[in-house]
């Protein structure tokens, strides 16, 4: 057993280091998250990754990749995610792999390459407001008219299709089958004559997602991805790129490294709230377990054997670990903590993406979204261990 | 579905009378009809309440509840204005704020410690709701270690000149009087810390801007500057060394912070429980999945339990304070059950509970600000180890 990386794997993690301080402004931690500089910060930024091919590092040469291996990949999102990097995009994360999968040839020449190159932004569009946890109740119509599929329905919590100009879509085309059956999936113009996009304000008062209505809108057919009826099967397995994230613990690490730093050079914290010692020194031992979680999910990966609960378990601990780093940060600061980042005193200032308040505000969605924290317990219940529904 | 619904009124049920009961019910009403529906625009706007609002609770004798009848006030015990303090709090925190102040607040230092000069003066405006006391004591250099505060008083002839900066007094810019604890002498520690009542439109009074907080959005928050201020000796409310007077009173302040919050922990079950038996899912309601039934279970007995440890506390007050140990346990329950109860709510609420749009999140983050005012939950903890060991500890060795 041996839990190091190898040189050139640390080497690499250094390149890639290197690489956010010299290419990402550091402007970047002292604005606004959801604003528009950051937006631009970001679209630059991923140019300069298509450039060295990193975007999507582990596609195909062909399709704008370098072929990298898994472990390869992880080492970089994990230093990306580490300092907050804007290096993620949901097409190369799992609309690319799902079309990959999928898609046709002529789809696939037509939509990866500028996946890979960040060209064609993506939103997620599977959520609605009566299918949620639930998510196989869609109820967006897609209806064949010639040579178009019409939809028509309501699409809720989409993280930043106000940014993308495609939309990764489920529809149900066929009202008649099991909910399981009877849904497609399909990329969508975000421009398109009928759809709408309505901002909806999250609860540290960003604006991150969105509610999209379909009144009408045409897709053309050949913007079906695989056979019809098999939408649910494509973003299942979507949804399983996206549950075997990084993100969470690399974060939760970065957000308690710095914590740490500032409690030592602050003993008046630990003077006044001595229970703290003990409390970072569990959040140290929950993030070492937390990685090690989600390195097993990349292990398994690589040798190719299925996964069954072990992505949930990575997802929901992780996930859950962000908030209680949060939380931790909270009482660190004690009332300064409730400051938001346009105020000079509010805490680690100008090294945060988010401040201390915000931060904490955004984990509470770590564990709704991409199925929450209750689908993933029953996942590891029924498929982990083998419980009666 | 409040806790005026019997099958749910657990502990409450037990202890309450029927009058206590007419008051509770009453005031909800008032609450869900008149607060209720701006409680979110209010948030979003940062807005305090407005003054004839205030006036009206005064009106109906909301204000007074606690102050002795001798002084306009209804002579009542703690326990009822907290009965109050919580519906209205379940509806709008800002519409309860009035009501914290007279009935748990600086107020009361001054009921239980000022003389009968003082109180003839100053707690009549308190209860007609012309006039409403803030309490200042942290410091920016003195928060949890509150007897670390520089502000001064200097007495010279009959008035006392105040210097200092605070720090998070909730009210700031927006009350029409502060009682400022500050130090009246050269004696280190806790022994030279006393309070004056300054008028907020004395001279040498100023304020820093409003802080953008997290929660508590619409009860004001600001620094205030007093540069030689100078206050009337008549203000002197507690002299040098009543500094565990001071905390005597301010445990009567620690059970209105357990209240707002108790409201806040009785609001997300409230609601979490009408949303899970509305919102269908996989063919069922929501309340039919065993994860969420647990989830509904912990939240009751959080908010059950912090109730009855109010109550005992509040009972064992009668018309005077708690036992500070009693306002401690009381504070670090309720606080901690609306911080959990509030983080479930969002939970069970999904995207909707995550969104500003429905409310939910907005108590989770009101639920911060409670368990950092009044004393933080870590301090509040040693100090019920320190009353419950019969020891004091001195945190800076």
């Amino acid at each position: 057993m041996d839990f190091r990386f190898a040189p050139e794997q640390e080497e690499f993690r250094a390149q890639v280091r290197a690489f956010v301080e010299s290419e990402l402004p550091v402007e970047w931690e002292r604005i606004d998250p959801e604003g528009e500089r950051a937006w631009e910060i970001t679209c630059e930024f991923q140019r300069k990754l298509a450039d060295k091919k990193w975007l999507a590092m582990a596609w195909p040469p062909a399709l704008g990749g370098l072929g990298a291996d898994l472990l390869t990949q992880l080492i970089y999102h994990e230093t990306m995610d580490y300092y907050h990097a804007p290096a993620f995009t949901m097409a190369v994360a799992w609309v690319g792999p799902a079309v990959m999968l999928y898609g046709n040839e002529e789809q696939k020449a037509r939509l990866l390459p500028r996946m890979a190159t960040g060209e064609d932004v993506y939103c997620t569009l599977y959520s609605e407001p009566g299918a949620g946890s639930d998510l196989a109740a869609m109820q967006t119509k897609a209806v064949l008219d010639g040579d178009d599929y019409v939809i028509t329905g309501q699409k809720v919590w989409t993280s930043g299709a106000h940014h993308a100009n495609l939309g990764w879509l489920a529809a149900r085309t066929d009202p008649t089958a099991s909910k399981h059956r009877g849904l497609s999936t399909f990329v969508v113009d975000v421009d398109s004559p009928g759809l709408t996009v309505r901002p909806l304000i999250n609860m540290a008062g960003q604006h991150a997602f969105n509610e999209v209505f379909f009144d009408g809108v045409r897709v053309p057919k050949a913007n079906l991805i695989g056979e019809p009826g098999r939408g649910w099967y494509n973003i299942a397995t979507a949804l399983e790129f996206e549950r075997s994230g990084i993100e969470w613990i690399a974060k939760a690490r970065r957000r308690l490294d710095q914590i740490i730093a500032h409690v030592r050079e602050h003993r008046d914290i630990l003077e006044n709230n001595p229970q703290l010692r003990f409390e970072l020194a569990d959040r140290a031992i929950e993030v070492e377990v937390g990685t090690l979680l989600c390195y097993r999910t990349i292990h398994l990966a690589i040798q190719g054997k299925a996964m069954t609960y072990e992505a949930s378990a990575s997802k929901v601990y992780n996930s859950e670990l962000t908030q209680r780093v949060a939380q931790t940060g909270m009482k660190v600061f004690g009332p300064y903590a409730g400051l938001g980042r346009d105020d000079p005193r509010s805490p680690l200032t100008g090294q945060l993406t988010h401040s201390i308040q915000s931060g904490y505000l955004w984990t509470f969605a770590n564990t709704i979204g991409a199925g929450s924290s209750e689908i993933q317990r029953n996942i590891i219940a029924s498929r982990g261990l083998g419980l009666p529904r | 579905m409040t806790t005026g619904d019997r099958t749910r009124d657990l502990y409450a049920g037990t202890v309450l009378d029927d009058e206590q009961r007419a008051l509770r019910d009453m005031v909800a009403r008032l609450a869900a009809e008149r607060y209720a529906p701006h409680a979110r625009d209010w948030d979003r706007e940062r807005r305090p309440l407005d003054v004839s609002e205030r006036k009206f609770l005064a009106g109906l004798g909301l204000l007074g509840l606690t102050i002795p009848t001798r002084y306009g006030g209804e002579g009542r015990p703690l326990l009822e204005a907290l009965i109050v303090l919580e519906e209205l709090a379940k509806a709008s925190p800002i519409a309860a704020w009035p009501v914290f102040e007279a009935c748990t607040g600086p107020a009361r230092v001054i009921e239980q410690f000022g003389t009968d000069e003082q109180k003839a003066r100053l707690l009549p405006p308190v209860v007609a709701g012309e006039k409403t006391i803030a309490v200042s004591i942290s410091e920016p250099e003195a928060g949890s270690a509150a007897t670390d505060m520089t502000t001064s008083g200097h007495v010279e002839g009959d008035t006392v000149v105040v210097n200092g900066v605070k720090r998070w007094c909730s009210g700031a810019g927006h009350s029409e009087q502060y009682l400022v604890y500050l130090r009246l002498g050269e004696a280190r520690g806790g022994k030279a810390i006393g309070a004056v009542l300054v008028d907020g439109d004395t001279p040498g009074v100023s304020f820093g801007p409003q802080e953008n907080l997290m929660g508590f959005r619409g009860i004001c928050s600001a620094d205030i500057f007093l540069d030689d201020v100078r206050v009337p000796l008549a203000n002197l409310i507690v002299p040098a060394g009543g500094f565990s007077k001071l905390f005597t009173a301010f445990s009567i302040e620690r059970l209105g912070n357990t209240t707002m919050s108790l409201a806040v922990a009785q609001t997300a079950l409230d609601r979490s429980a009408r949303y899970v038996i509305e919102r269908r899912q996989f063919g069922h309601q929501v309340a039919d999945f065993q994860l969420v039934q647990g989830a509904i279970a912990d939240m009751v007995i959080r908010v059950e339990s912090a109730r009855m440890l109010l109550y005992a506390a509040a009972r064992e007050a009668g018309t005077g304070a708690p036992s500070a140990l009693a306002a401690s346990v009381a504070k670090c329950a309720a606080n901690e059950a609306a911080q959990f109860v509030s983080g479930l709510a969002i939970q069970l609420h999904g995207g909707y509970g995550y969104s500003e749009e429905y409310e939910i999140e907005r108590l989770h983050r009101d639920s911060h600000g409670w368990a950092l005012a009044g004393g933080t939950l870590n301090i509040q903890k040693i100090r019920i180890a320190s009353e419950y060991l019969g020891m004091r500890f001195d945190q800076r060795r």
